[in-house]
């Protein structure tokens, strides 16, 4: 339903206020959490305005912003409250008079309707071309700064971002206190003018990449928006690759540590995922928290969450590999262990695996959308009787399960949620190849995946990099992460950033 | 398109449609080569049964293998029969031990038979030949002890005594090939027994001397110890030696071999061959029953005194070997490598030049410690 919203009346506001009423009973039609309150003050009650809000989107206990307004404007200016008239309103208000509740002046209409929508109070006066804004009043309930649940750590800050775009904006500037940390607000999205805010640290964020990042984000300003991979499918440039070429993140932390390393990140109002741009490879094994530990263990950590990004890539299509093309390959001992298990299984090894792997998403996928509380009985179910049952029943040997098993956890133990799907989305492919044609098939597989990773792009930027093209001093931070010493003294980066 | 063709391409002509589940597959373990009374070739063969397991547990007494046996005139051809009995194809690249009988070696040209495993693309020339004491078929009826077919027992026998005992040698197929195909064209094979007539454990002992593809004779363990140091092939494991004083010498002390070098060169004339040889040992006391060594001129004599009784050992069978013109140290290759043309010219009376030369032999012995104990009996009379 993208429909826009047809205006047919002039885009001013009215010196009539019963005009400007009819304009918003007309556009507001239907709208029954809209609140159109009219009201008059000045000697003997004779002037005429009225408030207009959602009652849904403000608090009602903040309403009295105009009455404090006003004494405020009784006392500093004009004297009783019976001889306030217009011309004291307008003056006050135009010259930025000083009052416990701040009012911005409204000029059109447009707007007005548009500060309505975004839940602040709009208060027309009769006689007045312009009128007040009051923000204050405003208040969705909104979820507390909690941990993200996705990206929990041991050690290190516990803040996770939230829906509303301004707090995230706060928690990144409470963490990143320097004016070279830019930030762009604008509106996008045809029909749900979301806000949306991008930020970079001027002078350590690569020009040529920025400016291409500013060209894209145009185009979101047709579609909807109501989330941050909204913004991703405009800007990535490959929709269709199973690779995620952004990452995402929930934790402020995580967000400045991109932001020093030349990153973009887009905030969007109404989802707490910061996106971060451009995204490459490697940083999908990285964690905020790597940088939290010592070098030593976080380096083996590394090194384990690439050991296991291959686990979850290829142990199936190896197994099929081996068992189907190349049983010579495998250790005589174990050959026989695994014939053990083989004798009496109806299907050929790549069914057998891919029934598994067809249970294990099953599970997974139901595990996600069921409330919590039966949420445990899936997993019961899945591991338990499933599993147990697959194996008394001949449908699976109990090697496969195992194996199945093993890879499910190897994805899960890549950070990065984007790219453990992804994984899992390729593992099946090279599976048909390996059924195909064995390890030679592995191969034409890990060669395809090569060419395309080679030659996908990042906002511009090549997505295998440091890789390829190589750049020795970024390696240190890739299969293993270096001492901070070296990793912030790299001179390039001192040099890049000017600041 | 032309980007998906060459993915069509890549994927569909390359010709490796061979895929087979392992449940289509018989696994080879081992094989045996025996004569029948008409000259014919009796095959053996012991393929894997596997037990099929349920939630974990196997199925009952059933064994872990089904021996198939099948007459013919060539192995390939016997080979090639056994789906015929088994319902599956066979797949050899595990073959374990390649077991030849006594009778059929001594009659047949080994290589001829064994050469369907050196041709065909399946198999791997990792399996190890073995000579069986009487008929190799024979030993199929055992039951393993621990492993879970004859095969696998077989092959860690060999395995183990060859690396803690010294007493025997890992002979794969592919060692065998070589050695036949050598200029010595001569290899020695372990050799297995019964340790007695109804008793169904095999057991390592000695090999067999393969000459031109036959085997000529038979060496015992302790003689087959003493090539294998010659050959400088020892992994380890303990020489015994006799007390020292004259009194004891009915008892015997031990000492464990750490390490074992020799080496062999051998000087070649136009006319005469002189071969130097140099054993170097370290060891530790293994055993003591007699000797005390607790000063350096005790453990320097009783190093010259083990030296001496391996070297009289050493002595005897390179006596023996050269009576019998068996060239097992492969020196005929040495010569060979070294001057050709020399070679060419004594290859036809290569036995007789071989026992003719003189072997120049000499055994160093270093006892490196007492072990855990002290240089004396830990229990004193």
């Amino acid at each position: 339903m993208r429909r826009q919203i047809v205006r047919n009346q002039p885009d001013v506001i009215s010196l009539d206020i019963t005009e400007n009423q009819k304009q918003i009973d007309k556009q507001f039609t239907n709208c029954s959490d809209l609140k159109l309150f009219p009201w008059q003050y000045g000697p003997k009650l004779k002037h005429k305005a009225f408030s207009v809000f959602f009652h849904t989107m403000v608090q009602q206990k903040e309403l009295n912003y105009m009455k404090e307004s006003m004494q405020d404007l009784v006392t500093h200016e004009v004297g009783p409250a019976e001889e306030v008239n217009l011309e004291d309103v307008i003056r006050f208000f135009s010259k930025n008079g000083i009052s416990s509740q701040n009012a911005k002046i409204v000029k059109s209409f447009d707007e007005a309707i548009s500060n309505v929508l975004s839940g602040n109070v709009v208060i027309f006066f009769h006689g007045w071309d312009q009128a007040l804004s009051y923000s204050q009043a405003k208040q969705v309930n909104v979820r507390e700064v909690t941990e993200p649940t996705g990206e929990s750590v041991v050690k290190g800050p516990h803040e996770g971002t939230v829906e509303q775009l301004d707090r995230n904006i706060g928690l990144l500037r409470t963490r990143l206190q320097n004016s070279h940390f830019k930030m762009e607000q604008f509106k996008a999205g045809g029909t749900t003018q979301t806000d949306i805010a991008y930020g970079y640290l001027d002078g350590v964020v690569d020009e040529g990449t920025l400016a291409e990042f500013k060209q894209r984000i145009k185009r979101a300003k047709k579609g909807d928006i109501l989330e941050t991979n909204y913004i991703e499918e405009v800007i990535e440039d490959n929709n269709y690759s199973p690779l995620p070429q952004h990452r995402y993140t929930e934790r402020p932390d995580t967000a400045i540590a991109a932001l020093l390393e030349g990153k973009i990140v887009v905030l969007v109002q109404g989802t707490g995922t910061i996106l971060i741009c451009p995204g490459l490879l490697t940083e999908f094994f990285q964690v905020s928290e790597d940088y939290y530990h010592r070098v030593i263990f976080s380096s083996f950590i590394r090194l384990i969450r690439i050991v296991a990004f291959f686990l979850a890539l290829t142990l199936p299509s190896i197994f099929i590999a081996l068992t189907t093309f190349h049983p010579e390959l495998i250790p005589t001992n174990l050959l026989m262990a695994i014939l053990d298990t083989r004798e009496g299984i109806p299907f050929p090894a790549f069914v057998e695996i891919a029934i598994m792997i067809f249970f294990f998403e099953l599970l997974r996928e139901a595990g996600i959308r069921l409330p919590k509380t039966i949420g445990s009985a899936v997993s019961i179910v899945g591991a338990l009787i499933i599993g147990e049952a697959a194996i008394n029943a001949n449908i699976a040997s109990p090697a496969v399960v195992i194996l199945v098993a093993l890879t499910g956890i190897a994805s899960f133990a890549i950070p990065q949620y984007s790219i453990a799907i992804s994984i899992r989305l390729m593992q099946i492919p090279l599976m048909i190849l390996s059924a195909i044609l064995g390890g030679f098939g592995i191969m034409i597989g890990y060669i395809l995946i090569m060419i395309h990773i080679t030659s996908l792009r990042s906002l511009g930027q090549p997505y295998f990099s440091p890789l390829t093209p190589f750049r020795p001093r970024q390696i240190l931070d890739v299969f293993i992460r270096a001492p901070l010493k070296i990793l912030q003294d790299s001179p390039r980066k001192r040099d890049k950033r000017n600041i | 398109m032309k980007r998906w063709l060459t993915i069509a391409i890549l994927l569909f002509l390359t010709g490796c449609w061979s895929s087979k589940e392992l449940v289509e597959y018989g696994f080879v373990m081992g094989i045996s080569i025996d004569q029948t009374e008409n000259e014919e070739i009796e095959f053996h063969a012991q393929i894997y049964s596997p037990a099929e397991t349920i939630g974990g547990t196997s199925g009952g007494e059933t064994p872990f293998y089904t021996n198939i046996n099948s007459k013919g005139k060539s192995v390939f051809d016997s080979a090639r029969n056994i789906p015929v009995y088994l319902g599956r194809k066979a797949q050899w690249s595990h073959m374990r031990v390649v077991l030849i009988g006594e009778d059929f070696a001594k009659k047949h040209n080994i290589g001829d038979v064994l050469e369907f495993f050196y041709r065909d693309h399946e198999t791997r020339l990792m399996s190890y030949v073995l000579i069986t004491n009487r008929k190799a078929a024979d030993y199929w009826e055992m039951k393993p002890f621990i492993e879970r077919t004859i095969s696998q027992e077989l092959r860690t026998i060999l395995d183990s005594s060859a690396n803690f005992t010294g007493k025997s040698k890992k002979s794969m197929l592919l060692n065998v090939a070589m050695d036949l195909k050598s200029k010595s064209k001569t290899t020695l094979i372990p050799y297995i027994k019964k340790t007695d007539n109804d008793s169904l454990a095999p057991v390592a002992n000695g090999a067999a001397v393969v000459q031109e593809g036959k085997m000529v004779d038979y060496l015992d363990a302790a003689d087959f110890e003493k090539i294998i140091m010659l050959k400088n092939e020892y992994k380890g494991g303990i020489i015994n030696f006799p007390c020292m004083d004259k009194e004891n010498d009915k008892l015997q002390e031990t000492i464990e071999v750490a390490a074992l070098e020799t080496n062999l060169s051998p000087q070649f004339n136009q006319e005469s061959l002189s071969i130097d040889i140099t054993t170097k040992i370290d060891g530790f006391l293994g055993e003591l029953q007699c000797s005390t060594v607790t000063t350096a001129d005790e453990v320097e004599k009783l190093e010259k005194h083990i030296a001496k009784n391996i070297q009289d050992d050493m002595n005897q069978v390179i006596h023996y070997l050269q009576e019998n013109e068996l060239d097992v140290l492969g020196i005929a290759d040495k010569l060979y490598q070294q001057k050709p043309q020399l070679w060419k010219k004594h290859e036809a009376e290569w036995g007789k030049m071989l026992a003719e030369s003189e072997v120049d032999l000499e055994v160093e012995v270093k006892v490196e410690s007492t072990g855990m104990a002290g240089g004396e009996k830990v229990v004193e009379e």
